[in-house]
């Protein structure tokens, strides 16, 4: 009896065991399972993160880039603005230039002007006192011949000399008529 | 009484008023120039009675040089123009004659121009302010 009191009680255990065993062995498999999942879930996690954080490093870049265009279109517009400054105070520059040589470039041609103006009339004047003595002279002479030319074709047509006193005597008569006549 | 009629009586013909207007010219040029008449200049300048009766006035002027010599350009402007038409060129002596008579009895403000004419043996042709006479061989 008692043996096989023993003998159930031992079978009881070892039924016991095997249960527990069993029991040890599924959850063993359970807990397996589980670590598989959780693994993959962090797996999926990660991939998910880091496809996040892929889309977002894309999308600063894409921004940097949005960015780093227009700082150089300002850039570009800063430095035309400079440009066009520089190139406006050079043309003022250049041009007060201009304006002050073109003054002094008068005020010379007004002393060159002047200096010739008067070398000119320095030299009219001493060409018309030569001019007017040779005149002068060139007068005296034709003078003397045209009175003897005169005298010669006079005679000719008239037969007769009329002097030089009479040519007098008939203009101052004429002159004296036409006032009688209050022609004069 | 014109203050310029000392110059305008010696002024017997129309050439000696040409030549003292192209004086006047030059001088009124210097004036405007030098505010002074260059005296080399004037010793240039053609040798004339009523020229150096100009000038002797002119020194005596002590302002406003200028405005006497336009007023004497403006006088001789204004001086009356006898043409004379006659048969020769008549000599400086009966010139001055003939001169002489044009100023004492037709007046001190008239200048002549004598013109020789071959279409006049002896007397003269006149024209007087658009008024002609002649009396001619």
């Amino acid at each position: 009896m008692d043996n096989l009191v023993i003998v159930i009680i031992l079978s009881g255990i070892v039924a016991v065991l095997v249960v527990a065993y069993l029991d040890l062995v599924r959850k063993s498999k359970f807990m397996s399972g589980q670590e598989v999942k959780a693994q993959e879930k962090a797996r999926l996690k990660s991939e998910m993160i880091l496809e996040e954080a892929k889309e977002r490093a894309m999308q600063i870049v894409r921004e940097a880039k949005m960015l780093s265009e227009d700082q150089k279109d300002e850039l570009e517009e800063q430095w035309r603005g400079v440009i066009r400054k520089v190139s406006r105070e050079f043309e003022t520059e250049a041009e007060d230039e201009v304006k002050g040589f073109r003054k002094s470039l008068e005020l010379e041609a007004v002393g060159v002007e002047k200096a010739v103006a008067d070398r000119i009339e320095k030299e009219f004047a001493a060409a018309k006192q030569q001019i007017e003595e040779y005149k002068k002279e060139k007068l005296s002479r034709l003078d003397a011949e045209i009175v003897e030319i005169t005298k010669d074709a006079v005679k000719n047509v008239v037969g007769k000399v009329i002097p030089m006193g009479e040519h007098k005597r008939l203009i101052i008569s004429a002159l004296e008529e036409a006032k009688r006549e209050h022609i004069l | 009484m014109n203050i310029y009629s000392e110059i305008i009586k010696k002024i017997g013909t129309q050439e000696t008023a040409e030549n003292i207007n192209e004086a006047v010219d030059i001088l009124c040029n210097d004036m405007y120039r030098l505010n002074k008449v260059d005296d080399k200049l004037i010793s240039k300048l053609p040798q004339d009675d009523a020229l150096h009766e100009a000038m002797n006035e002119l020194e005596l002027v002590k302002t406003e040089k200028t405005e006497w010599l336009l007023g004497l350009k403006k006088a001789i402007k204004e001086m009356r123009i006898l043409i004379l038409d006659v048969a020769v060129r008549l000599d400086l002596k009966t010139r001055e004659d003939v001169i002489e008579w044009i100023k004492r009895n037709v007046g001190e403000d008239v200048v002549t121009r004598f013109q020789t004419n071959p279409e006049i043996l002896a007397g003269a042709k006149i024209i007087f302010e658009g008024r002609y006479y002649e009396k001619k061989v």
